[in-house]
């Protein structure tokens, strides 16, 4: 039954497919719900991938407005309150000359929620598309888009220990707005978005792979 | 599937909706609500003229409503014509206050003394703030420049109009009795442009003290404030002083104020015409300034407007005004008095006022509700803190030292008055003293009652120790007069009291007080002459039995080339003066110095140092006054009581005798050596001072006198005293009649007085070892000494006279043997030698034993200068005859 697998041939093609719990591979058509060897559900690609993948980037997509449009904090300040987006944060940044740290806020806050949505939209829509692009470029797209999107927590991270540090009541305090939950919600979407896609599909939906 | 059993199950996946999808449809509700939200409620933008737009920052600087945030300013720009236009926007929840009366003006921190406003601000920053007013919904405002005044609910406005608007503002504080009742809300010139008109409000809870007829004048302002005195005064409060004020008064019978009524502002109290007018008279001003203030318990109840003089009264009349909160106090029984800066070493009361002019102080009568109203009143110069029914007593006093102005008066330490006036009297000789005695204490004082002097620090020092009574410091600083009763008088008994036409005498102290009013006679003045002057200093006392009577008052070289002193006598002791007075010199210390030690007498240590003299009377009549009438001043007490008497011993030579040495009479110094002459027949002359006492005894004929001087032999020494003291005179009394002039001998008689026994006679070939002083034995006891030894009549042989002790007279019978004693007998025979001595001294000295038979019967006692024979040869049965001999026989 095991047949040495065939380079140059999908998995599926060969009536194979791999257990993600105990990484062996078995035959597709004799073990249709389970693993043989562990026992773990078992199927050749990840379930309704594409479906949670949309679903995840769409909620992700609709976030991200109130998360770059309302203030993600308020500063109180001697009774005052002194609400910030994260864009005017970047501006307030750079008008006091910390312009590195504003790029980086830039890159991590508004670049890469972006980008990760950008790039998932489109992998999937090739995907679904079958549009003919080079996988490898694709996965390395997606890969990079993987590693770069858990940074987007810092963002929030910052917020957090500001809100805990600052708290001063009426002299010096800082509060989350709307858009420190949106911008939680983008990330985590876009997060779960990316778990949730099968990158193998890249190749299935690719004819010139097979 | 069961008829084809081979062919393979077709898996047919199912088309379901991952529930994934639940997200971003609730994602998708949720930004719809967003949407929504943010197209309805949408915010409005207000365009707000601002003259400038200082403090006002873009997205920072707020709107505010009552606190609340409802807007933020956005953008900023400059008008087309003039300021800037600040475009706010104001949220959608408050676009309902944006209506065309609304108002908005810049709120930034100010301080000022009466309140501090916006001092959020200085942290916040400025804000915008909105009062919502009426009318159609509008989005173009022009900023007010002031925050306008806001009224509270249902506050009483009244108008005021005054000449001009000198320190007041809007916010001055409106007082009545000292508490803010109200505000001023606008300043405005009226149309004339010639006067003010003021609005004020004044809080509903105080509006029913406005009435129709309430005056209304500023307390404000600095200018009223700073006079020499009014500070005082027109410091209605610190926030006045500042930032101005106004008062009114409302006089309680005035209908309640029409509707628009206009009051008059008036720029003073004076100005109101609503304080009591009251006339005051004054004798003079002194330091008293123009607008001097009248306080009342250090409060300004008035002040003094103006001061004219009245020359038909000769008093200065001045017309003052009285806060009509304290009219009611101004009554038949006030009383007004002029407060003056006075510095005393024990106080210093009204400092201030060397800067600001003296003030009017006042104080109310004790009745003041039930007396009537009284607008003239006298100004005393000074305040009588006691009642007018106190008591005035008039003092008579040498001088004004120790008496001050306002000087307490105590009885007994209690504080019973004071002094208050001190002249000269009408013949300028004394000081005369005019005290006030409380009324309580009034009946202390009664004819017999004395003034003394509180003199601070009593210093006495004694040998005994220094004693130091101190009265309260303030007497020591101040001085002060004390009361002094002899007799304590209580409340009850009705005293004869004290005539006011008889002034009193003020004592220099308690003591002079006790003596009574003979300190204030005349001194009885003498003239003491002696030989030389006293050690005496102008002011030395003069002692009677050491109590102090006079002092010394002059000294002088008199005509008779005498040295005269001249001495005051209290005239209390006027009568220790008589013919029988003496006086003598108590100067100094005696000292007596002998082997026995020091004695040393003083009289009193202020007769130590300054010397003094004592007087006596004297029971014997001695010289004590001088032909010309002075008394004599004698050296010393023995002198002058008991005037020695003399006696004069001649002497060949009289070595050893200087003037000072003693006389003695069985050891009692009873005298001494008063002079040593050389008279015609070239013999010292000795004159003896004698005391009277003795004198008697002594100037007898048979009295002898001799020198006793320190004697120094084998058998002892005698009278060592001599060598320290000198050496004395001895004498041995008589019994004949008067004499004052005798021998004097150098050595003591042969029959000395102490040496009286029984005399008997020796008759000896030779004297042998015998001297004069060699002992007479008797079974080894001595019991007499020999006294003489000369050769009898015919030189044929010697006399021995010998001197039995009287105790011893007894002992010699009429055939009692005698026989030398002296030195030793040797005999040298077969047996040996033997040497016999009868004593020591006896080898020496030489003596004589004696001794009486026993074989016969008992013979009776010899006579005095009855003669033995000294026998030569000695028997050795002789001292074995035991004879008993009775001692009386």
């Amino acid at each position: 039954m095991n047949k040495p697998l065939i380079t140059g041939m999908s998995a599926l093609q060969q009536d194979r497919q791999l257990c993600r719990v105990c990484e062996k591979h078995s035959s597709i058509s004799e073990n249709e719900e389970c693993c043989p060897y562990c026992g773990s559900p078992i199927s050749p690609r990840i379930e309704n991938s594409q479906q949670k993948t949309w679903a995840l980037l769409f909620t992700a997509f609709i976030f991200i407005f109130p998360a770059n449009l309302y203030p993600i904090t308020y500063l109180l300040k001697n009774g005052t309150r002194y609400p910030d987006t994260i864009f005017s944060g970047i501006v307030s940044l750079l008008s006091s000359g910390m312009s590195g740290i504003a790029f980086i806020v830039f890159i991590a806050s508004i670049v890469v929620p972006i980008l990760k949505i950008v790039v998932l939209a489109f992998i999937s829509l090739a995907v679904h598309f079958k549009w003919q692009f080079n996988p490898k470029k694709q996965l390395i797209a997606f890969t990079l888009v993987d590693w770069i999107g858990r940074w987007s927590v810092l963002d929030l991270f910052v917020i957090s220990i500001m809100v805990a540090v600052f708290d001063k009541g009426n002299f010096l305090s800082v509060y989350p707005g709307i858009a420190a939950t949106s911008f939680t919600v983008v990330v985590i979407t876009t997060l779960f978005a990316a778990q949730s896609f099968d990158t193998r599909l890249i190749w299935d939906a690719n004819t010139d792979a097979r | 599937m069961q008829d084809n059993p081979s062919t393979t199950p077709v898996v047919t996946k199912s088309k379901y909706i991952s529930p994934v999808w639940f997200l971003p449809f609730i994602a998708t509700l949720l930004a719809l609500w967003i949407l929504f939200q943010n197209i309805t409620h949408k915010n409005m933008q207000v365009n707000i003229h601002f003259t400038n737009a200082g403090s006002i920052i873009v997205d920072k600087t707020k709107v505010r409503y009552k606190g609340v945030i409802v807007g933020t300013v956005k953008k900023i720009e400059l008008d087309e014509v003039d300021g800037v236009n600040v475009i706010a926007e104001i949220e959608s929840h408050a676009t309902f206050l944006l209506k065309e009366k609304s108002k908005f003006w810049l709120v930034s921190p100010k301080a000022s003394l009466t309140s501090i406003t916006g001092l959020d601000t200085l942290f916040s920053g400025s804000y915008i703030n909105l009062l919502p007013g009426e009318g159609e919904e509008a989005t173009d405002f022009v900023a007010t420049r002031e925050q306008p005044i806001t009224i509270p609910d249902n506050a009483l406005l009244i108008n005021l109009k005054s000449n001009n608007a000198a320190s007041i503002n809007i916010g001055t504080p409106i007082f009545f009795k000292k508490i803010q009742v109200g505000e001023i809300a606008r300043v405005r010139l009226d149309k004339t442009g010639q006067s003010v008109n003021i609005q004020a409000f004044i809080e509903s809870k105080y509006s029913h003290l406005v009435k129709q007829k309430s005056k209304f004048w500023n307390i404000s302002g600095l200018n009223a404030n700073i006079s020499r005195t009014g500070i005082d005064f027109k410091l209605e409060s610190l926030t006045t002083l500042i930032a101005g004020g106004i008062t009114f008064s409302s006089p309680d019978s005035s209908p309640p104020p029409s509707e628009k009524q206009q009051y008059q502002l008036f720029d003073d109290i004076g100005a109101s015409e609503e304080g009591l007018s009251i006339t005051l008279k004054l004798a003079n001003t002194n330091n008293l300034p123009e607008q001097a203030g009248i306080l009342f318990k250090g409060h300004g109840i008035g002040r003094i407007d103006s001061i004219n003089y009245d020359s038909e009264s000769q008093l200065f009349i001045a017309k003052a005004t009285i806060n009509p909160e304290f009219s009611d106090l101004i009554t038949e029984s006030a009383r007004f008095w002029v407060e003056k800066t006075s510095v005393s070493f024990s106080k210093i009361e009204n400092l201030s006022n060397l800067i600001t002019g003296d003030y009017i102080n006042f104080s109310h009568g004790a009745n003041y509700q039930a007396e009537s109203l009284q607008t003239e009143f006298v100004i005393k110069t000074e305040q009588s803190f006691l009642s007018d029914n106190s008591l005035s007593v008039e003092l008579i006093a040498d001088n004004a030292n120790g008496l001050t102005d306002g000087a307490p008066i105590t009885y007994k330490g209690l504080h019973i008055g004071k002094v208050s006036a001190i002249t000269l009297t009408d013949d300028s000789n004394n000081i005369k003293a005019t005290l006030n005695i409380d009324e309580k204490f009034s009946y202390l004082v009664n004819k017999n009652s004395k003034f003394h002097l509180l003199s601070g620090v009593n210093f006495k020092a004694t040998l005994k120790g220094v004693e130091v009574n101190s009265k309260p410091l303030q007497n020591i600083i101040q001085g002060g007069i004390a009361l002094y009763n002899e007799s304590a008088i209580t409340k009850k008994s009705v005293q004869t009291l004290y005539n006011n036409k008889r002034p009193f005498y003020l004592y220099a102290s308690k003591e002079m007080a006790k003596l009574g009013k003979n300190a204030f006679a005349e001194p009885l003045q003498l003239k003491l002459l002696s030989k030389n002057l006293p050690s005496v200093s102008i002011g030395s006392p003069v002692y009677y039995h050491k109590l102090q009577v006079g002092e010394v008052s002059d000294l002088r070289l008199h005509n008779s080339s005498l040295m005269q002193t001249s001495i005051n006598i209290n005239a209390k002791f006027k009568h220790l003066i008589s013919k029988q007075t003496v006086f003598w010199n108590v100067s100094g210390f005696e000292i007596d110095a002998g082997l026995s030690g020091i004695k040393v007498n003083a009289q009193s240590l202020l007769a130590l140092a300054t010397g003094g003299i004592a007087l006596e009377f004297s029971p014997s009549t001695t010289t004590n006054i001088t032909s010309e009438g002075q008394y004599r001043l004698f050296d010393n007490y023995q002198q002058a009581t008991q005037p020695p008497k003399q006696i004069t011993l001649m002497y060949d030579d009289a070595s050893d005798l200087k003037v000072g040495n003693k006389v003695k009479l069985k050891g009692l110094e009873v005298g001494e050596v008063s002079q040593l002459t050389l008279n015609q027949n070239n013999k010292v002359m000795v004159t003896l001072d004698i005391d009277p006492e003795y004198f008697d005894k002594v100037a007898k004929k048979g009295s002898r006198f001799w020198v006793v001087r320190s004697d120094i032999s084998l058998s002892g020494a005698k009278n060592l005293s001599t060598l320290i003291s000198g050496v004395f005179i001895n004498i041995q009394a008589g019994d004949g009649d008067k004499n004052i002039e005798f021998k004097g001998e150098h050595n003591a008689p042969i029959l000395a007085p102490h040496k009286t026994g029984l005399p008997i006679i020796l008759a000896a070939n030779n004297a042998g070892s015998t001297g004069i002083t060699s002992p007479v034995y008797h079974r080894q006891i001595q019991i007499g000494e020999v006294t003489e030894k000369r050769l009898n009549n015919d030189a044929s042989g010697v006399e021995i006279v010998i001197n039995i002790y009287p105790e011893y007279t007894h002992l010699i019978r009429a055939n009692s043997i005698f026989w030398p004693a002296s030195g030793f007998n040797l005999d040298i025979g077969i047996t040996g030698a033997s040497l016999k001595s009868t004593s020591l001294t006896s080898l020496v000295k030489g003596g004589i034993n004696m001794s009486t038979p026993d074989d016969e019967a008992l013979q009776p006692p010899s006579q005095a200068f009855s003669t033995f024979k000294l026998k030569s040869e000695f028997d050795e049965d002789w001292l074995q005859w035991k004879l008993k001999i009775p001692k009386s026989n």
